[in-house]
């Protein structure tokens, strides 16, 4: 697979980074001659200097034969003509705009062009983290191959007031231990929980939001 | 353009945009001028009675302000090629303003959106145009 990256600044090298570890092909597009040879320096990709937006540059950048092309310049106006070239001029059916202005993820979607907008993931990864209220922490252990995270129970919790026997528990996941009060309680499968108990929830990553659904009834 | 009166809005106060104003004020149309940089409106003519906003065209909020759902025409002439591009689709697909055009300086993308039926008009191609009809002449 070939991708071109047009843009400028530290995020084409972060991305060339990750694209070129999975084996892709990575061509990197930008303006800056300084920058290019800074980046050239720390990564295997192509780099290309010039505008993304003059089709000149888009097919020394080998744009004919790209299979997907990410304009993350920090001008909005031009990530929209770069992936709008990229599909009518060289034919590249994968295209993904950065949009700086989240009003313009819209317009970018009305226009045809498909568009990501950090502000917006990024605002609601923080809406739903505060929505999350009853996990209290998440502890990565082993570099994050193992989860622990508190959980407070309230009452829509709907594995409430049943021993934890009959529980439908996800693989690879164990409630470690529960405090109620001041009492430390290591359970087992007669234990039975309760409203407003904490509770240690060992998971993997995999199944962590199937561990979120079963304590508190809702998708993370 | 008629002699009743229209609505326009032109995106770029250069010498273009200037140019433009002076035209369609004469005529007696209303007209809103859009630039990011607010000295350049002080060059506008003694006889300038249309509107000024400061902002960024691609900014839709801006648009709004200079209430592109009403206008008659949009002329996207700021110096900036993608600017003018992108403030002339959005005119066009979603605003559905009945007359846009946009100033684009690079050829090849000018005959690029002239096949996505972008009305745009090249500075360098009308020139070569006339020069070269003389050449030949």
């Amino acid at each position: 697979m070939h991708i071109i990256i047009a843009g400028e600044g530290r995020l084409p090298y972060f991305l060339s980074r990750s694209f070129l570890s999975k084996g892709y092909r990575v061509t990197v597009v930008m303006r800056d001659r300084e920058e290019a040879e800074k980046l050239a320096r720390r990564t295997r990709a192509d780099i290309i200097v010039g505008n993304a937006s003059e089709p000149e540059v888009l097919r020394s950048a080998d744009a004919y034969y790209c299979d997907l092309l990410v304009a993350v310049t920090p001008q909005d106006e031009d990530n929209l003509i770069i992936s709008q070239l990229a599909r009518l001029e060289f034919g590249i059916s994968k295209t993904l705009a950065l949009v700086n202005d989240p009003d313009n993820a819209k317009v970018f979607q009305k226009l045809g062009c498909k568009a990501i907008s950090t502000t917006e993931m990024l605002s609601g990864l923080i809406e739903q983290s505060v929505q999350m209220d009853d996990i209290i922490s998440v502890l990565p252990t082993e570099e994050g191959s193992i989860l622990l995270t508190e959980f407070r129970l309230n009452s829509s919790c709907p594995i409430l007031d049943m021993p934890l026997k009959k529980v439908d528990r996800p693989a690879n996941s164990l409630l470690v231990s529960i405090l109620r009060g001041n009492e430390v309680i290591v359970p087992d499968g007669d234990s039975v929980l309760q409203q407003n108990d904490k509770i240690l929830v060992l998971s993997t990553p995999e199944n962590h939001s199937r561990v979120v659904r079963m304590i508190t009834g809702s998708e993370v | 353009m008629s002699m009743n009166n229209k609505y326009i809005i032109i995106i770029g106060c250069g010498r273009l945009g200037r140019v433009l104003t002076g035209r369609f004020s004469s005529q007696g149309h209303s007209l809103v001028v859009v630039d990011s940089n607010a000295e350049k409106f002080s060059l506008l003519g003694s006889d300038f009675s249309g509107f000024t906003i400061e902002g960024d065209a691609i900014e839709m909020a801006v648009l709004i302000q200079a209430r592109i759902d009403k206008a008659d025409a949009l002329l996207a002439v700021t110096n900036n090629d993608n600017i003018n591009l992108m403030v002339a689709q959005v005119a066009k697909d979603i605003y559905m303003v009945p007359q846009v055009m946009a100033r684009v300086y690079d050829p090849k993308r000018e005959i690029i959106y002239k096949n996505l039926n972008v009305s745009t008009v090249c500075p360098m191609l009308l020139a070569a145009d006339e020069f070269f009809k003389l050449g030949q002449g």
